[in-house]
């Protein structure tokens, strides 16, 4: 009867159990038994390549296999596990554990030897067959090692201190200790070499296939059981062909201390790397954040274009990031029934390629004219001038490199021929920690920086004021040197500031096509008086000031705040260019307001551009206030939504403002004119059959920091320096063809703290002038020249 | 009725010498009892071994044949084992007891040659025979349940308390031994065989009650002291608690085994996934042991809940159709050899299917009858072999039934 009983309760038991694993559970329990069957693997794709408007490639992918080595095998790790398993086989597992730890340390230790021996056969014979070089792939293992132990070090540090903290508040006792796990890094594999092609990948996988049979061998196990030595993942790799140019540049009309018959020849890299941008193949939390692969909730697959933790390609910086989703196209899918040998693919989707305004030849050459080694953005005499025959001095050192930006816009279009800052990053990589701060090649001037204007938005001030109807289009004004009859130290115009006299004229005062090309202070003093902060402010903004263009490198993501709370919250952040600044009428006291709409009619206050801004707001007056505005991308399918309309700009005005520049070049008293040298002097625009208009800035700058010391901080305590009374060099201009004298291509041109915009810029705007000529932009007469 | 008068109608004894022997021969029986539930025994066996090939060529289809070609030995060796009369059999008992220790003992010596005992998984369970493998502790089964069979008919003094634990003190050689090489699984299988022998024995029921309680507390002081188990078995244990816990976390090392079996099994469903997907299914779940330990797994997997409950409704036929032959048979040594083997029998697939089922923790054990292997089936069939000869013998006259204690006896 016992025994009865216990076989009835011990049946109902089992078989219970048995109903629940086969009825209960029985649906997922098989689905998970089939997705065994199945075998799903990941079909590499490629990112779409970046093209200029001629289809030379800027960047260009392939798709590529990247060998990753587990870590245990890099660590040794792996080699003292198959020692202590060669241990327990051999011994016997009862002998083993029966054995005291010094026995088993010195068994252990006699057998790990052969297994390094091993994982060196592997590293050798895959250095051989990559090829690599061996102590090219020791520098790369060793620097795994070392990244991971780091990490570890870290990991450790923090779990342990939240464990202490968990025992201290919920109050346990002192008996269990923290367990040092491993993390994720010690556990998978790392990248050792990139960029490998199919066979390559296939006689490698083959080659570490072969130790790994050896090495389950060496245990007595079957060949299925031989461990996996390395892991071939599928890689991209990214390839800028038109990053490096030779470039040869005329130098016959540069200023008269440059100038050679011989053609300059200089190897550049890094052309238009600032708007290509980069890619970092480490995935970070906030694109696991943006695009995961797997769904976050069920961590089934997603998203085939979406990020896995690990080594992949994403963009980081400049078009790479700000097109990611459209360059990185998406994986393909495999599913492979391995029962039924059915297959189902979805196929791979490759990036879209990105068809680019640039002029790929005009960018080099124009980032060849922004070079120090050329001469032109380099502190020189003829910056400052001679003051009877003799040299000026100079704030700062002859040779000084001057750092900058040159920005070329298409009038009709809004397209961007030529988009260059300087430094760039190839050179930037090369600089030592001192001078990369100082000249920050991370930073993309032309976009990303913002500047204050100076002279060069007394047209676009000009035109709006006639538009708004505060003043006639031929009204003219007097210079009086300084704006308050009774107070000749403050308001100056430049002219009184330097030679204590003012603005010559006739019939009661200078008109506006004078007070330009003059560039007359007192004229826009009164004009900015009579226009008010509000109206100026909003016209500026009507201008493109205040927000960024958005040319086609502005981007979104969500990062971390900086705010010492914690967690840290995750905040929308733009990135790639900056909107400058106009001054917030609300935020002027009402006192202030009539003096700063005085200071913006000149462009000083708070009021900063970016140099792109400033070339499209010449665009737009020369287009008579039609808003277009620029742009990198070809396709207007990829461009964002972007401002349209029209400023309804007066024509007279605009005529007006134009004739202004014209004069500013041409006219012997216009700052944009000449330069003199004791020699002489020269005009800076000297290119036949081509007209430019243009006008000159020379604005206040805040102090510039130099890190003197190189230490990659900058400090107020000496020997770093702060050099303040500086200003920017500023031209923006329009050239056309002398033939029907339409502005035809706007360009500005800035170098931070170069001084004088006649000057400094000029010569670098007249260079960018015959490059246009040069690449057939404008007709010009070089040839007949002879 | 007067004693006189009966010795007066007492007939004279007039027959031949012939007749004298006709009357003796009265006394014991004629021939074998040809209708028994022995049969019913084989029965269940043979259609638990068919089973059992049918269900080791889901995956292994070699395999199956041999295992037919084991199973034709043990039917064969199980007849040949039932036809000499148990009774004279029972005289082997000692030496064959005493052979199965110097066996157990032999596996153990360290210095045996690789070839003649090869240790798998760490384990020196086997002895090479070149044309089979041969696992002593198979043989030590049969031999310890006829011996105890042989010490509770000779000896009475189980009933008392002293004598009980004698047993265990016996059972203690080859358990040890067992657990030794190590296999604790099957060292294990002898104390509830013990336990149904003495309550069959009659030992008194107070005396189990206490040894199952020490039992029951042994368990968990064993785990929780250290050094006790070995860790792998604690890792079981963990994994098992974590399993039903709802802890996945283990599944990958500890409790691989264990979760792939689980799987296989409730993939298998109500009515399974049938032969080919069944083999795809073991094949890419890497069941490991599929056609050995786990086979119920595939069986399982491949016949669904019905055929798990079919196996068991077999195996529960062959207990009682056991346990019937132990009842009809009056001769104490037979009717414990017959409960010993059938409990021991019973105990194995319990502790099998509840291991791959994931009730218990896994440890090394075959199911009797169905999982590959010569020297288990062999065994095992030897076994029921031995049942069908019990079963066979008709009780001589005038013998008393077995165990009938009065118990003012002690």
């Amino acid at each position: 009867m016992l025994i009865a009983l216990v076989g009835v309760i011990a049946s109902i038991l089992l078989g219970a159990r048995l109903i629940e694993l086969t009825v209960i559970e029985g649906a997922s329990l098989r689905s998970r038994a089939e997705d065994m069957i199945r075998r799903e693997a990941l079909l590499p794709t490629w990112r779409g390549s970046i093209v200029d408007r001629s289809g030379a490639v800027l960047a260009e992918d392939r798709a590529s296999w990247s060998l990753a080595i587990p870590f245990p095998v890099l660590s040794g790790t792996w080699a003292r596990q198959q020692a202590i398993r060669q241990c327990i086989n051999e011994l016997g597992a009862e002998r083993w554990t029966a054995s005291t730890p010094e026995q088993q340390a010195s068994e252990i230790l006699y057998r790990i030897p052969d297994w390094n021996a091993l994982v060196e056969e592997l590293l050798e014979g895959l250095a051989a067959q990559i090829p690599l070089d061996r102590s090219v792939l020791d520098g790369r293992v060793e620097s795994i090692r070392q990244s991971v132990s780091r990490m570890v070090a870290h990991v450790h540090e923090f779990q342990e201190s939240a464990f202490e903290a968990e025992r201290m508040s919920r109050g346990l006792d002192q008996g269990e200790g923290f367990r040092r796990r491993p993390i994720a890094e010690q556990l998978q594999s790392h990248v050792v070499a990139t960029g490998l092609d199919d066979n390559t990948s296939f006689t490698l996988r083959r080659y570490a296939h072969a130790i790994g049979i050896k090495a389950a061998k060496r245990l007595g196990t079957r060949d299925g059981d031989s461990p996996v030595l390395v892991e071939l993942i599928d890689g991209q790799r990214r390839n800028r062909p038109g990053a490096s140019a030779l470039v040869s540049i005329d130098r016959s009309g540069f200023p008269r201390p440059l100038r050679s018959d011989q053609p300059a020849e200089l190897l550049l890299a890094g052309v238009a790397d600032h708007i290509t941008g980069r890619t970092r193949d480490q995935v970070l939390d906030q694109d696991l954040r943006r695009r995961p692969f797997h769904d976050p909730t069920s961590h089934a697959i997603g998203d085939l274009g979406g990020y896995r933790p690990g080594a992949d390609m994403i963009g980081a910086r400049g078009l790479e990031a700000a097109f990611e989703d459209e360059l990185r196209g998406t994986r393909g899918f495999e599913r492979r029934n391995l029962e039924t040998g059915y297959v189902d693919i979805q196929e791979h989707d490759p990036g879209n390629t990105l068809e680019l305004t640039l002029d790929i030849g005009l960018q080099a050459d124009v980032q060849a004219l922004l070079d120090p080694r050329l001469g032109l953005a380099q502190v020189q005499q003829y910056h400052v001038g001679w003051q009877d025959g003799s040299p000026k001095p100079t704030r700062l050192p002859l040779g000084t490199p001057l750092d900058g930006a040159v920005v070329v816009i298409d009038v009709e279009s809004g397209e961007l021929l030529a988009m260059v800052s300087s430094p760039t990053f190839t050179e930037g990589s090369a600089m030592d920690l001192g001078a990369r701060t100082t000249h920050s090649p991370f930073v993309h001037r032309a976009v990303e920086a913002a500047y204050p204007p100076g002279s060069i938005v007394k047209p676009l001030v000009y035109a709006s004021a006639v538009s708004e109807g505060v003043i006639a289009p031929d009204e003219r004004i007097e210079c009086t040197g300084h704006l308050l009859p009774e107070n000749p130290n403050a308001l100056r115009c430049w002219i009184y500031k330097m030679y204590g006299a003012n603005h010559e004229s006739e019939d009661g005062g200078l008109d506006a096509a004078d007070a330009i090309s003059n560039s007359c202070n007192i004229f826009f003093y009164e004009v900015g008086r009579r226009m008010g902060l509000e109206r100026l402010a909003d016209w500026y903004r009507r201008w493109g000031l205040d927000a960024p263009l958005d040319v086609g490198l502005l981007y979104e993501r969500e990062v971390r705040s900086n705010a010492p709370e914690k967690p840290r919250r995750w905040v929308l952040r733009s990135f790639g260019e900056s909107g400058g600044q106009v001054p917030d009428t609300e935020s002027v006291p009402a006192a202030g307001r009539i003096g700063e709409s005085i200071m913006l009619g000149i462009g000083q206050g708070r009021l900063t551009w970016t140099p792109v801004q400033a070339a499209n707001a010449y665009a737009t007056l020369a287009r008579g206030g039609l808003i277009r505005d620029a742009t990198l991308i070809r396709d207007p399918a990829l461009r964002v939504e972007r401002r349209s309309g029209s400023l309804e700009l007066d024509p007279e005005a605009c005529a007006r403002a134009l004739q202004g520049l014209q004069a500013a070049v041409e006219d012997q008293s216009g700052t944009a004119n000449s330069i003199r040298y004791p020699s002489g002097r020269d005009s800076i625009f000297d290119i036949p059959g081509v007209v430019v208009w243009g006008k000159t800035g020379t604005a206040t700058a805040p102090a510039r920091r130099v890190d003197v010391d190189g230490d990659g901080v900058f400090s107020t305590e000496p020997p770093d320096e702060r050099i303040s009374g500086l200003d920017h060099a500023w031209f923006v201009g329009l050239a056309g063809d002398d033939g029907d004298r339409k502005p035809r291509y706007s360009i500005a041109v800035l170098l931070e703290y170069g001084g004088s915009g006649g000057r400094v810029a000029g010569p670098i705007a007249a260079e960018v002038v015959r490059a246009l000529v040069r690449h057939g932009y404008l007709k010009g007469e070089a040839d007949g020249e002879g | 009725m007067a004693k006189a008068e009966l010795l007066d109608r007492r007939e004279p004894f007039r027959g031949s010498i012939a007749d004298w022997r006709e009357s003796a021969r009265s006394i014991h029986p004629r021939g074998p009892a040809w209708l028994n539930a022995g049969w019913v025994v084989l029965a269940a066996a043979l259609i638990l071994s068919l089973i059992g090939v049918a269900t080791i060529d889901t995956t292994q289809p070699g395999q199956a044949m041999r295992q037919a070609v084991h199973l034709v030995v043990g039917v064969v060796l199980a007849i040949g084992i039932a036809i000499p009369d148990y009774r004279r059999l029972r005289r082997f008992t000692w030496p064959v007891a005493i052979l199965a220790v110097v066996l157990l003992v032999f596996v153990l010596l360290p210095f045996l040659p690789e070839f003649l005992v090869r240790p798998r998984n760490g384990a020196r369970r086997w002895i090479s025979l070149g044309v089979t493998d041969v696992q002593p502790s198979e043989l030590a089964k049969i031999a310890w349940i006829a011996l105890m069979a042989e010490w509770l008919v000779r000896r009475r003094t189980y009933r008392r308390f002293g004598g009980f634990l004698l047993c265990f003190l016996v059972t203690l050689v080859p358990f040890a031994l067992i657990l030794k090489e190590p296999d604790l699984g099957t060292a294990l299988l002898f104390l509830p065989t013990l336990l149904v022998m003495l309550v069959v024995a009659g030992a008194k029921l107070r005396h189990v009650l206490l040894v199952l309680l020490c039992g029951v507390s042994i368990g968990p002081l064993a785990y929780f002291t250290p050094g006790v188990l070995k860790p792998h078995q604690v890792a079981r244990v963990d994994a098992i608690v974590a399993q039903f816990q709802g802890d996945d976390s283990l599944d990958r090392d500890e409790g691989f085994q264990a979760a792939r079996a689980r799987i296989v099994v409730g993939a298998g469903g109500i009515t399974g996934v049938g032969r080919d997907h069944a083999a795809a299914i073991v094949e890419f779940n890497r069941l490991p042991e599929e056609h050995n330990d786990m086979i119920f797994a595939v069986l399982v997997c491949r016949w669904g809940l019905l055929g798990g409950l079919c196996l068991w409704g077999f195996f529960i036929l062959l207990g009682g159709a056991g346990f019937s032959v132990a009842a009809s048979s009056r001769d104490a040594f037979g009717r414990l050899l017959v409960v010993g083997i059938i409990a021991m029998i019973f105990f194995q697939m319990l502790v099998n299917t509840g291991m791959t089922i994931g009730v218990l923790p896994i440890t090394g054990m075959t199911l009797p009858f169905v999982s590959y292997g010569g020297t288990s089936l062999v065994a095992t069939w030897i076994m029921a072999g031995l049942v069908l000869n019990v079963a066979l013998r008709r009780p001589r006259r005038m013998q008393r039934e077995a165990f009938s204690f009065d118990d003012k006896e002690t």
